[in-house]
């Protein structure tokens, strides 16, 4: 909301200096965007005469003329115009002088110098109203009222020197009377601590009504009392339509509103000052459905689909039934409170006027106005729920100020159709709650005068004041509404900062949170990198890694194509990430990310898409001469998640060997991005029941080719919930011997189906039942090209006592149990 | 491969008779270069009337896709297959792999995120002030984004925020908000609880926007909880996260889900109000959002808004992030570039 403060100054004393009262609209009303000194963008604008005027030689097009600019001499001005007469009064730019309409304080444009033009010397330049920033006509000079002292600045002659403050609409955005300067000056006299009353035609708009005409009658049809609560209207004959007097135009500039002509210039000044917009129409324009032309009949109502309406903004507009339309005897005329058309538009030849002054519903104004994409001046002010009250003052004065400068009068009845007139709003407010929940201490004396200074009704009933809210007020609807008010105006900042008492009882842990916290530092630590990658993903980053679209959440309103799905899951994220960083120069990397896929499948007990935290890991190991399967790469760090986390023993199932009706769907749908034989299941074990964990193993080379990875790619992704769950409740410690300890390395030869794993676990339990205390480790997996369907295991088997040297044939008898045990089980023979 | 489209039907003909006689330099960049088919065929979908759009996008993916596949089998490096046979997935490393060949850890070069770093160093303040933690969530729907926070549908306060949508309406959280009716509806006051996320936001990006950033929200609902204890909370951990005393000055703003609605801001703690390219020489900064809980969304949560009041705020981290580190652009925060990660 632009603010001019010389505007503001008619309607109420300002008696702060403009940078503290700047400082307090910003801590009590809202963030000022803005500030703009005008005298200084008229700086070296002066009003000239001209004097003398001559063809130029060379041009047809540009006139040369003697100017008087209240110096000793005449300087020459070549223009762009033709059409000065002498006598004219000017704006001048002299030497040196910026463009008003260029500035901007954070260019430094071009400043006007001594030119040749067509070989003619030219000092200084004749201002247009584009020039001047006062409307867009760049056709010719701007003429200036003519009784001006020559020479004189022209910010002074036009009350330009003046400060602009723009305040943020985002901070007012529920103060519909605040986007009129009506409303601002209310408050900026409260900030003031002054006594703030509207002008009287505002808050008495009886003593302002015109006497109503008799030569036409203006009915009103209103048929949706919803969208529409108050309709007004008034026929206003021998209208002569104009320019708009200085006065007008320089108002409407200050509020950055383009002055067009003096009807619909009075239209936007009063919807600037008032908040309340307006429209004219064209009379003669408008299908008055009355044979006789003694009137005509305005019809509000829901648009028919396959209606539309020529805006004036040139566009045909389609209308649908959802719409609020402003129709004559046959078609719209007017999309409500959004734009009026063109067919009806006021022009330089139009005579009698209807004028429209009415309320619509904030909703239906927002729903049409996102539909056709118009976000104009009226329809923001609708949406912010203006009050009906606001018509009947400003219609008035629009009247007035209508008929003062274009000679009208009024031809017929003032319509007003108000079926049900809001009353006022009432509340109590008990002093001492307030005083408890604000934090202040103010008393009744001091409160009652803060709401009268914005005229609230006050009544004191019983120790209790009863508040009559004023009727502008739209936002005001609950007691905290007014704590707002008196807070704001009695200054935010002068309230006591406390601290709230509390118990001393701990905040309940998020477990889960802190095992994601372990989970990243132990990644890190182990040399991994965290990502964060959007879950905004491109139809190929679905399609590319063999996920189905229609498992993933599309979005209507994406900022680009690349971003237009949700993700699924994270690893094609990560791969991509990878990708990039390999082309960096990173051929050797391991990336991770902790976070949330969706899928339309899985739900909440919301009903809400699960949301499934996952951590998710890629590495890529450049170009490595090893044969070895890169999913060994990335099981290490797994590895070291179940030992340092103290997870249970976590099984792997190979891909290729796993029944894939028996996956969980969100295992399933990701299935395809890895090498099935190179690849596992992860999963473990719970009271009988098989948890699922994820996903682990090389990158398929279907996803590879897409992405350029490396033969060495691999990830995982796993349920971090799952991982959690699956923290051991038994510690691994063993107490370590002080006796010496025997090793030797054993080797099983089996055949290659039976899992490590499982001959691991075979051992250790064998172990275990010694009580000494116990180490094993691989130390080969090794099969040879002749016996290739076997593979001999190595394992190094430590033993201690605990309570003496141990002796070598005790060893052996451990030794033998252990290849009685592998040879039952796997048929391992040791060799 | 059948398509329906024509434009796509003779671009895969011509590829076919391409694929076999060009060399793979010259197949990359008739297809892909910077004028290449393939590239125009993609953006031609602009072009493309609006029924039309899904299927020729699909098709026109689906020949980049054969395309790239085709052209990758070409190329040397990447076209090893790998192997197709089993292995043991038990095991801790391959089978007849060297012990100097046994896979290991990257080392000491890993980093956390500095988001998640600085998240870190938030949230455990919070958590020394007795506050329990809650993750928002990613995808939400209208009534916690919108509805239980006092914004009915189709009111114009849901303009303040540039929401993304899916088909099905359901909405990428534009704030931690999203959470605020969850956290009270599922406890009893006294009620503190902090819930950090993710929220992203429809606006173009630039240095200093992104689509996706995180939010830190915190709730305090008690018995005789007023405004001066939401400005004494969330200066005390304002002095704790940057570790000095700070002035504090809050200005008016308006948020629907609270009442008042402010602004809060602290003395720059860069150059302690002398003025610095932080604060904009201005020696303040503005901090975060923050208002009393409106009785609506109390009453909403099933919270009598006659016993107990309460406090809200929520602000962005990303911000504190880039100050701390002097990162000029917002955008590397989720670029994963590792020149960038691994300087954390």
């Amino acid at each position: 909301m632009k603010v001019s403060l010389e505007s503001i100054k008619k309607l109420t004393p300002i008696s702060v200096p403009i940078d503290d009262l700047i400082a307090k609209v910003f801590t009590q009303i809202g963030a000022v965007e803005h500030i703009q000194d005008l005298s200084k963008k008229y700086e070296g604008t002066l009003v000239a005469k001209i004097i003398q005027k001559r063809a130029h030689p060379d041009s047809d097009k540009l006139g040369v003329y003697m100017v008087d600019i209240g110096s000793d001499t005449l300087v020459q001005v070549v223009a762009g115009d033709k059409t000065l007469n002498e006598g004219d009064m000017v704006a001048y730019f002299s030497l040196g002088a910026k463009l008003p309409y260029n500035a901007s304080p954070e260019k430094n444009e071009d400043v006007v110098k001594k030119v040749k033009l067509r070989g003619v010397d030219s000092e200084g330049m004749m201002a247009s109203a584009k020039e001047l920033d006062l409307s867009n006509d760049h056709t010719k000079i701007m003429r200036l009222d003519t009784d001006l002292p020559t020479g004189s600045l022209f910010a002074k002659a036009y009350g330009m020197e003046d400060t602009l403050i723009e305040i943020e609409n985002k901070a007012i955005a529920n103060r519909a009377d605040c986007f009129g300067l009506l409303g601002i000056a209310r408050e900026i006299a409260a900030i003031q601590r002054t006594l703030f009353e509207s002008p009287k035609w505002y808050s008495d708009p009886q003593t302002n009504k015109p006497e109503e005409g008799k030569k036409y009658t203006l009915e009103v049809d209103n048929q949706n009392q919803i969208n529409c609560p108050r309709y007004m209207g008034v026929i206003i004959e021998n209208v002569k339509v104009d320019q708009s007097p200085m006065w007008l135009k320089v108002e409407l500039a200050k509020a950055g509103i383009k002055p067009i002509n003096n009807v619909v210039d009075v239209t936007n000044y009063l919807m600037h000052l008032t908040s309340q917009p307006l429209h004219a129409f064209d009379f003669d324009k408008v299908s008055a459905g009355d044979s006789e032309g003694r009137g005509c009949k305005i019809v509000v109502r829901q648009a028919k689909s396959g209606e539309n309406v020529l805006g004036i903004n040139g566009k045909v507009l389609e209308l649908d039934e959802s719409m609020t339309a402003i129709c004559d005897s046959r078609t719209p005329i007017a999309i409500a409170g959004i734009i009026g058309g063109a067919q009806t538009e006021v022009g330089d030849n139009t005579q009698t006027i209807i004028l429209e002054c009415a309320n619509f519903n904030r909703y239906n104004i927002r729903k049409t106005s996102w539909k056709l994409g118009l976000f104009t001046d009226a329809a923001t002010r609708y949406t912010k729920a203006q009050s009906p009250s606001n018509c009947e003052p400003v219609l008035y004065q629009a009247i007035k100020l209508i008929s003062e400068l274009t000679g009208g009068s009024v031809a017929s009845n003032i319509a007003d159709v108000y079926p049900e007139p809001k009353m006022q709003k009432e509340l109590r407010l008990d002093i001492n709650r307030f005083n408890k929940v604000s934090g202040l201490n103010i008393s009744k004396t001091e409160i009652v005068e803060i709401l009268k200074g914005i005229e609230y009704g006050v009544k004191e009933i019983d120790g209790s004041i009863k508040l009559g809210i004023p009727l502008f007020r739209e936002d005001v609807n609950i007691i905290e509404d007014v704590y707002e008010d008196i807070e704001r105006i009695y200054g935010f900042n002068a309230i006591e900062v406390t601290l709230p008492k509390k118990s001393l009882l701990p905040a309940k842990n998020n477990r889960v949170l802190d095992f994601k916290r372990k989970v990243r530092s132990l990644l890190a630590s182990l040399g991994a990198n965290e990502v964060l990658t959007y879950n905004f993903v491109s139809n190929n980053d679905l399609t590319d890694f063999g996920l189905d679209l229609n498992q993933a959440f599309h979005l209507k309103n994406s900022l680009s194509p690349e971003l237009e799905f949700m993700r699924i899951n994270l690893l094609p994220s990560l791969l991509n990430k990878m990708s990039e960083n390999i082309n960096r120069g990173y051929s050797n990397q391991t990336l991770f990310e902790i976070n949330i896929g969706h899928n339309q499948t899985e739900k909440d007990k919301e009903g809400l898409p699960l949301e499934r935290w996952t951590v998710a890991l890629v590495t890529a190991q450049g170009n490595v001469e090893s044969n070895a399967s890169s999913y060994y790469d990335v099981k290490v760090y797994l590895d070291q998640i179940q030992k340092k986390l103290n997870l249970k023993q976590l099984d792997y199932t190979l891909l290729a060997d796993t029944d894939s009706t028996s996956l969980p769907q969100w295992i399933k749908i990701q299935s395809n991005q890895y090498n099935m034989n190179r690849s596992a299941i992860v999963t473990y074990n719970q009271e009988a029941k098989k948890i699922f964990v994820g996903l682990i193993g090389e990158i398929s080379n279907q996803v590879r080719y897409t992405r350029g990875l490396p033969i060495s790619s691999a990830g995982f992704e796993l349920d971090l919930e799952a991982l959690y769950n699956g923290i051991s409740d038994r510690s691994r410690y063993q107490e370590p011997s002080k006796y010496p300890k025997i090793s030797q390395d054993l080797c099983f030869v089996t055949t290659k189906a039976v899992p490590y794993l499982e001959m691991l676990i075979e051992i250790e339990q064998v172990l275990k039942a010694t009580r000494m205390y116990y180490e094993v480790e691989p130390v080969d997996i090794y099969s040879s090209e002749k016996d290739p369907k076997n593979k001999q295991v190595t394992f190094r088997v430590s033993l201690q006592s605990h309570d003496k040297t141990l002796q070598t044939q005790e060893y052996d008898k451990v030794k033998e149990k252990l290849e009685y045990v592998m040879n039952e089980k796997f048929q391992a023979k040791l060799v | 491969m059948e398509y329906e489209i024509e434009s796509v039907k003779q671009l895969a003909r011509q590829l076919e008779d391409d694929i076999p006689t060009l060399k793979l330099e010259d197949l990359q960049s008739k297809y892909m270069g910077k004028n290449g088919l393939l590239k125009q065929l993609l953006t031609d979908i602009t072009n493309q009337s609006d029924e039309q759009k899904r299927t020729y996008g699909r098709e026109a993916n689906l020949l980049k896709h054969y395309f790239t596949e085709r052209v990758s089998q070409l190329s040397s490096h990447i076209t090893i297959d790998s192997s197709t046979e089993k292995i043991d997935p038990t095991a801790p490393f391959d089978i007849n792999t060297p012990k100097a060949n046994w896979p290991k850890v990257k080392g000491i070069e890993g980093t956390m995120h500095p988001l998640m770093q600085e998240m870190e160093h938030v949230l455990k303040i919070f958590q020394n002030m007795g506050f329990e933690i809650v993750e928002s969530k990613q995808l939400d729907d209208d009534y916690h984004m919108f509805e239980s926070l006092n914004i009915p549908k189709g009111h114009p306060a849901r303009d303040i925020w540039d929401t993304f949508w899916t088909d099905d309406d359901l909405i990428p959280p534009a704030h931690t908000s999203t959470m605020q009716n969850r956290v009270m509806k599922e406890r009893k006051p006294p009620i503190r609880v902090i819930v950090p996320g993710r929220c992203y936001r429809n606006e173009a990006t630039d240095a200093s926007h992104e689509h996706t950033f995180y939010q830190i929200e915190g709730v305090y609902v008690d018995k005789n909880i007023s405004l001066g204890d939401m400005l004494g909370t969330i200066k005390t951990y304002l002095e704790a996260f940057f570790e000095m005393d700070l002035e504090i000055k809050v200005q008016p703003a308006y948020f629907p889900f609270v009442e008042p609605g402010c602004e809060f801001m602290i003395s720059c703690p860069f150059c302690k109000k002398t003025g610095c390219s932080v604060c904009g020489y201005d020696g303040w900064m503005e901090i975060m959002g923050c208002g009393m809980i409106h009785p609506n969304v109390l009453k909403e949560a099933g919270i009598d808004p006659e016993e107990y009041t309460g406090f809200a705020w929520g602000f962005g981290l990303d911000r504190l992030v880039m100050i701390k580190h002097s990162i000029a652009d917002i955008r590397r925060l989720h670029s994963g570039d590792l020149n960038f990660l691994k300087q954390f």
